[in-house]
C-alpha cells in the first residue's frame, strides 16, 4: 500500500509535467503559425509582392518595422542618445527604435533602427531575436507616418567589438539610403551588464 | 616692420581669398605681399652715392644714411627728426636689407598696367607696368582703395622709371596705408613739383624731387643719389588709429557682441574675454560712439578657444565705420571651445528679442520715449542667467513675463522689459540680449529708432531664425534655416533684404499677401535657406529694409552643434534575464528527468 500510494503520487506528477511542456510546445507552434498566417494576408507583404511599390520624396517619421523572415511586425519608437553618447533604445522589447539623430529611413545616409535581443522578465522574446538569421538580399520594410513603406534589402552582415570603431555605421559613404539594424549579440557580461558583442544588419534601399 | 612678418601670412590669406572670390576688381592683379624692409625700415632717406639737398628748408622725419659715397651736400637746412646715420654700422646694414627687400618688391605680377597712372582707382595687388613704355607715371590722381582692409598691400613694379608729374597725388581710400605701398622701380624716380606721394620707394639707381613734394614713405636709393629739394619727407609707419569712446548720442554707433559656444567641455563666461576697438577696451553690447573710419575689433583670447567675426566685421575683425552707408555697426565675435570630442552635442538656446520705442517719434523736439523690450524663447531648452545690455537707456527693467518665477525665460514665457529716458535728438539705439543653456550663449539684438523733431514714423524691422535641426551627430548633416521677417512699426517697408553670412542662397518663401513688394505690418514674410555643416557653427542673418527714407536693420543668430564623436552601439540586451530564463527552462527540466527516474525506479523495486 505504502508503495502503490507513492508511485501514484509519482504519476501524477509525471502526467502533470508531459501535460504542461505540450502546452508550452502547442502554444509555440500556435503563436508562429497566426504569425505566419498574419503575414500571408498582411496588405504590405501583399504589396511588396507586386512591387508596387511608391518612392516617398520626402520620408516621414518610422513608425512600424516589417521583417518577413523573421516574424518581425514592430512599432519603431524614437530615440535620441543617452547621456553616455549610446544610440537609445526602445522601452518595450517588443518594439524597435528609430535613432532620430541621424537620417531618415529612405534618406541619403545611414538610417539605424535598433531591438532587443534577448529574455524578457516576463518570458517575452525580443524583437530582434533572430536578426542574426537575415541572409543577403532578404527584404526589410519601413512604414512611415505618411503612410509609405520604404524597402530595403540586406547586403550583409556584421559584428562589432564594443569599442570597435562604429563609424561605418552611421556613416554613408555613398549618396544613396541606407537601414542599418543593430542588435546585440555575443556572451553576456555580467559585470557591465551587457553583451559583449553588437550585430548589424546593413541593408540598402532597393533600386526601382 | 617686425608687424610685418606677423601680418604678412594673414595678408596673404585675405588677399588670396577676395582674389578667389574676385572681389580684386576689374583691374585683377596678384595679391602683394607687404615687403619686409629689415633694418632699412628706420630709414625715411637711404642713398647709395650721396645725399643731395639742393634747396631748403627740407624736413625729414625717419634715419638718413648714405653707402658707399659718404656725401651729404646741403645739410644745413634740412631737418631731421631722426638719427643721421652716414655711412655707419647700422646704413650699411640697411643698404643690404634694402637689396633683400628689393627682390621682395619683384613679386610675381598678373595686373599688367599702362604707364599713367593717374585717375586710376587700383584695389590692393602686384602692378606691373606694361612695356609699353617700361615706365610709370603719375599725372592727376592715383587712388589706392584699401577695400577696408588696414593691411591692404600695393606694389608697383617699373623696369625703368617712375615720374610724376606737377602737383600730382596718391589718394589712400578705405583704410589703405602709406606704410603698405611699395614702389620697386628698375632704375630712377623723378618726383614733379609741389607732388603729394604715398609709399615706400625702392629704386635701383636715383630718386629726385624737383621740389617742393610731400612723401609720406621712404627713398630707398640702392646705387644713386637722393637729391632732396625743399621736401617735407616722412618714414609711413603702420597705424592703428585710437579711438575716444563715448557713451552712443548719435545715429553711428558701433556694437561689439561676444559669442560664446561650450560644446566640447570649455566652461568660458563671455566676461572672459576682454574686448577692444582699436585696442580701447570695450564690454560686449556696449555701444559706442565713433568717428567714421576703420576700426580693428581685437579680444585677449583664452586657449583652446577659436574666433570667428560676424556681422558688420569682416574676417579679421575690421569694420569700415560710417562709410556710404552709415548705419549702426554691430560685429560679433564667436567664441568655440576646443576640446575632447563629445558624441552628445549639447542643444543651443535661441531666444528672440524686439524692441519697440514709444513715440516712434517726437515731432515737437526732445521728450520722452519709453522702450518695451519683447523677449521670447524660439528654442527648445530653457534659458538661464539672461541679462539685457542697452546704450542711453537705463534701467531696463523685468516687468512681467516670468510667470513660474523660476528665473529661467521658459519655452512658452514672453518676458516683457521696459525702460523709459528723454530723447533730444534723432536716436538709434541698440539692446543685446543674452541667456545661457548647456554651456551656449544665445544672443539676440534689437534696435530701434526714435526721429525727433520731424514728424515722420521711423521703420521697424524684426526677424528671426531657428535652424532645423539644432544639432547634429559627428560629421554634420544639412541644415534648414527658416527665417521670418516682421514689422513692428506703423510704416510699410520697402526694399526688404535678408543675407546670411554662412548659407545661400536664402529663398523667399511666402508673405507678401498683397503682392505689393512692400512689407506690411500686418504680413510675415518667410525665407528659408538649406546648407551642409559638418562643424559647430553661428551664422547671422541681416534683414535690411528701408522707410521715410531711414534704413533699418536688424540681425538674428542661430548656432548648430555638431557633435564631435561617433555615438557608441546600443545597449540593446536583456542577457541575464534570459540566462535567468535558461535557468528555469534547465531546472525543469531536471526536476522532470528526476520524477521520471524515481517513478522508474519505484516501478522496477515493486
Amino acid at each position: 500500500m505504502q508503495l502503490k500510494k507513492s508511485a501514484k503520487w509519482l504519476s501524477l506528477i509525471g502526467v502533470t509535467a508531459v501535460f504542461s511542456t505540450l502546452v508550452v510546445v502547442l502554444s509555440l507552434i500556435l503563436r508562429l503559425s497566426v504569425q505566419d498566417s498574419l503575414a500571408s494576408i498582411d496588405p504590405i507583404y501583399t504589396k511588396a509582392s507586386q512591387s508596387i511599390f511608391s518612392e516617398p520624396v520626402n520620408p516621414g517619421i518610422p513608425i512600424r518595422l516589417l521583417i518577413p523572415k523573421i516574424k518581425v511586425d514592430a512599432k519603431i519608437e524614437s530615440v535620441g542618445l543617452t547621456a553616455k553618447g549610446a544610440v537609445g533604445v526602445p522601452k518595450k522589447p517588443a518594439n524597435t527604435a528609430w535613432f532620430n539623430l541621424g537620417a531618415r529611413p529612405g534618406n541619403k545616409g545611414s538610417a539605424i533602427i535598433d531591438g532587443h535581443y534577448g529574455r524578457w522578465k516576463n518570458g517575452d522574446s525580443s524583437v530582434f531575436d533572430n536578426l542574426n538569421k537575415l541572409k543577403k538580399g532578404d527584404k526589410i520594410y519601413v512604414k512611415d507616418d505618411k503612410g509609405s513603406v520604404i524597402v530595403f534589402v540586406v547586403r550583409k552582415s556584421q559584428s562589432y567589438d564594443l569599442k570597435a570603431d562604429a563609424s561605418a555605421v552611421f556613416y554613408a559613404s555613398d549618396d544613396k539610403a541606407h537601414l542599418n539594424l543593430i542588435t546585440c549579440e555575443g556572451v553576456w557580461n555580467s559585470k557591465t551588464k551587457t553583451y559583449y558583442q553588437r550585430l548589424v544588419v546593413f541593408a540598402d534601399r532597393e533600386e526601382t | 616692420m617686425k608687424k610685418f612678418k606677423k601680418v604678412s601670412v594673414l595678408i596673404s590669406v585675405v588677399s588670396l581669398v577676395f582674389f578667389v572670390l574676385g572681389f580684386a576688381g576689374s583691374n585683377l592683379a596678384f595679391a602683394a605681399t607687404a615687403v619686409n624692409l629689415g633694418t632699412a625700415d628706420s630709414f625715411a632717406v637711404l642713398a647709395g652715392s650721396g645725399i643731395t639737398n639742393s634747396v631748403g628748408p627740407t624736413t625729414v622725419v625717419g634715419d638718413v644714411g648714405t653707402f658707399p659715397t659718404l656725401t651729404q651736400t646741403g645739410f644745413g637746412t634740412v631737418t631731421i627728426t631722426g638719427t643721421n646715420h652716414f655711412g655707419d654700422a647700422t646704413t650699411q646694414s640697411a643698404k643690404a636689407d634694402l637689396v633683400t627687400a628689393y627682390t621682395n618688391a619683384g613679386q610675381v605680377s598678373t595686373g599688367l598696367i599702362s604707364a599713367d597712372l593717374g585717375g586710376q582707382i587700383l584695389t590692393p595687388g602686384v602692378y606691373k607696368d606694361n612695356g609699353a613704355p617700361n615706365s610709370l607715371s603719375i599725372t592727376g590722381t592715383l587712388t589706392l582703395d584699401g577695400q577696408g582692409n588696414a593691411d591692404a598691400v600695393f606694389i608697383f613694379q617699373s623696369a625703368s622709371t617712375l615720374v610724376t608729374a606737377v602737383n600730382s597725388h596718391v589718394s589712400l581710400i578705405n583704410g589703405a596705408q602709406a606704410c603698405n605701398v611699395f614702389w620697386q622701380i628698375g632704375s630712377s624716380v623723378t618726383l614733379g613739383t609741389g607732388s603729394d606721394f604715398k609709399g615706400n620707394i625702392l629704386a635701383m639707381d636715383s630718386i629726385t624731387d624737383n621740389g617742393g613734394s610731400t612723401v609720406s614713405g621712404r627713398f630707398l636709393a640702392r646705387n644713386a643719389a637722393v637729391t632732396l629739394n625743399n621736401t617735407a619727407i616722412s618714414k609711413a609707419v603702420c597705424t592703428v588709429a585710437p579711438v575716444a569712446i563715448t557713451e552712443s548720442s548719435n545715429n553711428n554707433t558701433l556694437t561689439v557682441v561676444k559669442h560664446v559656444i561650450n560644446d566640447n567641455g570649455g566652461k568660458a563666461k563671455y566676461s572672459d574675454f576682454p574686448l577692444f576697438i582699436n585696442n580701447t577696451p570695450v564690454s560686449s553690447g556696449q555701444s559706442v560712439s565713433l568717428e567714421p573710419g576703420l576700426y580693428k575689433i581685437t579680444e585677449t583670447n583664452r586657449p583652446n578657444y577659436k574666433a570667428t567675426f560676424s556681422g558688420d566685421c569682416n574676417a579679421s575683425g575690421q569694420v569700415n565705420h560710417g562709410g556710404v552707408d552709415t548705419h549702426n555697426d554691430v560685429c560679433i565675435i564667436t567664441n568655440d571651445d576646443i576640446g575632447a570630442p563629445v558624441a552628445v552635442p549639447p542643444v543651443p538656446p535661441l531666444i528672440d528679442v524686439v524692441k519697440v520705442p514709444s513715440p516712434l517719434s517726437l515731432p515737437a523736439g526732445p521728450g520722452a520715449v519709453a522702450y518695451t523690450y519683447t523677449l521670447k524663447n524660439i528654442g527648445t531648452v530653457p534659458v538661464t542667467d539672461i541679462t539685457m545690455i542697452g546704450d542711453t537707456c537705463s534701467p531696463i527693467v523685468l516687468a512681467s513675463g516670468d510667470t513660474d518665477g523660476d528665473s529661467k525665460l521658459d519655452l512658452k514665457e514672453t518676458w516683457v522689459y521696459r525702460c523709459s529716458t528723454t530723447l533730444s535728438a534723432t536716436h538709434t539705439n541698440t539692446v543685446v540680449a543674452n541667456g545661457w543653456a548647456n554651456g551656449l550663449l544665445a544672443v539676440d539684438i534689437a534696435s530701434a529708432t526714435v526721429v525727433v523733431g520731424k514728424p515722420l514714423d521711423p521703420p521697424l524691422i524684426h526677424v528671426t531664425k531657428i535652424p532645423n535641426p539644432l544639432t547634429l551627430l559627428a560629421g554634420g548633416g544639412m541644415v534648414t534655416y527658416t527665417e521670418k521677417i516682421t514689422n513692428p512699426g506703423t510704416v510699410a517697408l520697402s526694399n526688404v533684404k535678408l543675407t546670411d553670412d554662412k548659407c545661400s542662397p536664402v529663398k523667399f518663401i511666402s508673405g507678401d499677401t498683397n503682392n505689393d513688394s512692400k512689407l506690411d505690418t500686418t504680413e510675415t514674410w518667410t525665407y528659408t535657406c538649406r546648407t551642409n555643416l559638418t562643424e559647430t557653427t553661428t551664422n547671422t542673418a541681416v534683414a535690411e529694409g528701408q522707410a521715410n527714407g531711414l534704413t533699418v536693420r536688424d540681425f538674428a543668430l542661430a548656432t548648430v552643434v555638431v557633435a564631435t564623436a561617433v555615438p557608441s552601439l546600443p545597449d540593446t540586451g536583456f542577457a541575464s534575464l534570459t540566462s535567468s530564463g535558461y535557468f528555469l527552462i534547465l531546472v525543469g527540466a531536471l526536476v522532470l528527468i528526476s520524477v521520471m527516474l524515481a517513478l522508474f525506479m519505484k516501478k522496477r523495486t515493486i
